[in-house]
């Protein structure tokens, strides 16, 4: 199994070169700058309080954008790691799974002997394998860059809300691969509800401050529970872990059972 | 020798679900080691359904199968001993050959066999450096043959394997399929290109519209098969005579010649005409085609 699941992060390196690079290049240009607000956070902070709560909604968690937990937060955290680590998640899940049953791969690799369960293991852990390694080259470069431009937040919290952002990719891949395993929807339609699934959250819980009664759906879905201010400033009800480990071994259990017995292609 | 069958289908019946219709009806069907079934029938008939269902694709309605007499969906070592090729092969267009094959071997629980396939790829007379998708068709389906060989299977699942393949890899495919055979593979072959049929199997099974219409030895099939006989008489032919011979389906009269069909066994034609002076027989070669239309026309004429 380990030599299969190397394999297929073999075939997928320079699809794992760019996406690291590509995300390395997001955070580098989102935190770069943060030198030059530093000195004026004050008063940059005051001007963006004139904005409605709707819009600071949507792009902080914390209400604020240039105390060092907010800049991160607002700049790589809230929107623009985990919205990228889903669509690697997304892209992935598709690629190694809904593409290779339309091309006819799938049933190739069902004609040696591996068991249905197994090649979705090793889809699914090597997905799984991917997505830690990019997410941890996340990690990697927001410290590295932290420490340069000068951010004083603690590592650790850094590390767990990268960690976080990592979760909630992985909590989009498990509901990818349960939409592809149960065959009825079709890649294009798996793209989508999972891409729905993902920004509906993500609207929904910023919407929150301003629309109370959203509260009851953006419960239900995977954004609500991720607050990564709260991470940064040591805050967050790590309980919320819960629910991403339940809704992703629901969609394990069901993945594997839709996929044992079903039609291929 | 051995005795275990290579592929056993038992009742087999699958109905898709989008579909009213029953895709495949009833099916019973044995192969045996050491023989090549060639199952013919045109596009829609059953036959890649039947495939897909004996590699565990698709689930079927009812019935069963059996691979080396071992329960199909119960285990899938089962397919340790399986090589399968489909006619529309299709790899990753990324790997060359040899990456492919190599990582096909690591989901064959097997260590690839370099010499063989080296030997393989000389004799189809591939380059397995280069890209799966730079290749023609009928080169990726060389790289399909080889995966489904390389590792000396004791069954051969084919469906429509020879197409895109041209006229001299067919043989040097044919040849193949002969030595598996020879070593004791059983091999179960879809096909509507009759003559490749004819030429390599040793028994048939027609299939229409996802049932066996027919199956029998191809030799049974031959005597069963009609000939067609051109007879120039030196005198006035014995129609009436000739009507009466066994087996004669059909008479055509144009001055002293006889256009004759024939069923099953010409000895009594030849006791027949005997009897009469005969200037010249003409026997038009045996062609399976014309059964094989026989078992079609059957059905569009219902």
């Amino acid at each position: 199994m380990i030599k299969i699941i190397y394999w297929h992060i073999k075939q997928r390196k320079m699809f794992i070169f760019w996406w690291s690079l590509a995300i390395i290049g997001f955070i580098g240009l989102n935190l770069a700058f943060y030198p030059s607000f530093k000195d004026q956070a004050d008063q940059l902070e005051k001007a963006f309080s004139q904005l409605s709560d709707t819009a600071i909604a949507f792009f902080s968690d914390t209400g604020e954008f240039f105390s060092p937990e907010g800049y991160l937060s607002s700049q790589v955290f809230y929107l623009v790691l985990p919205m990228l680590l889903s669509i690697l998640s997304i892209t992935l899940s598709n690629s190694q799974f809904a593409k290779e049953e339309r091309d006819g791969t799938l049933e190739l690799l069902l004609s040696k002997p591996i068991s249905r369960i197994k090649l979705l293991n090793v889809k699914i852990a090597s997905s799984l394998s991917i997505l830690i390694g990019i997410g941890s080259i996340a990690t990697l470069s927001i410290i590295v860059i932290c420490k340069i431009v000068k951010i004083d937040v603690p590592l650790l919290n850094i590390a767990l809300a990268s960690l976080m952002s990592t979760i909630f990719a992985i909590t989009i891949a498990s509901i990818t691969y349960m939409l592809n395993a149960l065959g009825s929807f079709g890649r294009a339609a798996s793209i989508g509800i999972a891409s729905a699934v993902a920004l509906v959250g993500y609207i929904l819980s910023s919407l929150l401050t301003v629309v109370s009664w959203l509260e009851w759906p953006a419960k239900a879905l995977p954004f609500y529970y991720y607050r990564p201010a709260e991470i940064l400033t040591s805050s967050y009800n790590w309980r919320n872990l819960a629910y991403y480990l339940m809704v992703i071994f629901s969609c394990y259990i069901i993945s594997i059972f839709a996929f044992r017995k079903r039609d291929i292609g | 020798m051995d005795t275990r069958t290579a592929v056993r289908v038992v009742s087999l019946s699958k109905k898709y679900n989008k579909s009213d219709k029953m895709a495949l009806s009833n099916l019973n069907l044995s192969i045996n080691k050491g023989e090549i079934y060639g199952f013919l029938g045109p596009n829609g008939a059953g036959k890649s359904t039947t495939i897909r269902l004996l590699m565990n694709f698709l689930q079927p309605t009812k019935g069963e199968m059996y691979i080396d007499d071992r329960l199909v969906g119960s285990n899938s070592n089962i397919y340790k001993n399986v090589g399968y090729l489909s006619g529309d092969f299709v790899a990753y267009p990324k790997l060359t050959g040899k990456q492919f094959l190599d990582y096909m071997s690591a989901y064959s629980l097997k260590e690839n066999d370099q010499k063989y396939i080296s030997s393989l790829a000389k004799r189809m007379d591939i380059d397995l450096s280069k890209k799966i998708g730079s290749l023609s068709k009928g080169n990726r389906q060389k790289i399909g043959i080889i995966q489904a060989m390389m590792n000396k299977p004791d069954v051969l699942i084919l469906d429509e394997p020879t197409s895109g393949l041209d006229p001299l890899k067919q043989e040097v495919f044919y040849e193949l399929i002969a030595e598996a055979k020879k070593s004791g593979a059983g091999i179960f072959f879809s096909s509507h290109n009759l003559a490749e049929v004819q030429k390599i199997c040793d028994r048939v099974g027609i299939i229409r519209e996802g049932v066996l219409v027919h199956e029998s030895t191809l030799s049974d099939l031959e005597l069963g098969a009609t000939q067609t006989f051109e007879i120039t008489f030196i005198n006035k032919p014995p129609l009436a005579q000739l009507k009466k011979i066994k087996g004669v389906s059909h008479l055509e009269l144009k001055d002293k010649d006889v256009i004759l069909h024939l069923n099953g066994e010409v000895t009594p034609l030849i006791s027949e005409l005997a009897k009469y002076r005969v200037l010249k027989i003409n026997s038009r070669e045996l062609d399976l085609e014309n059964e094989f239309m026989r078992f079609y026309e059957k059905g569009s004429n219902k």
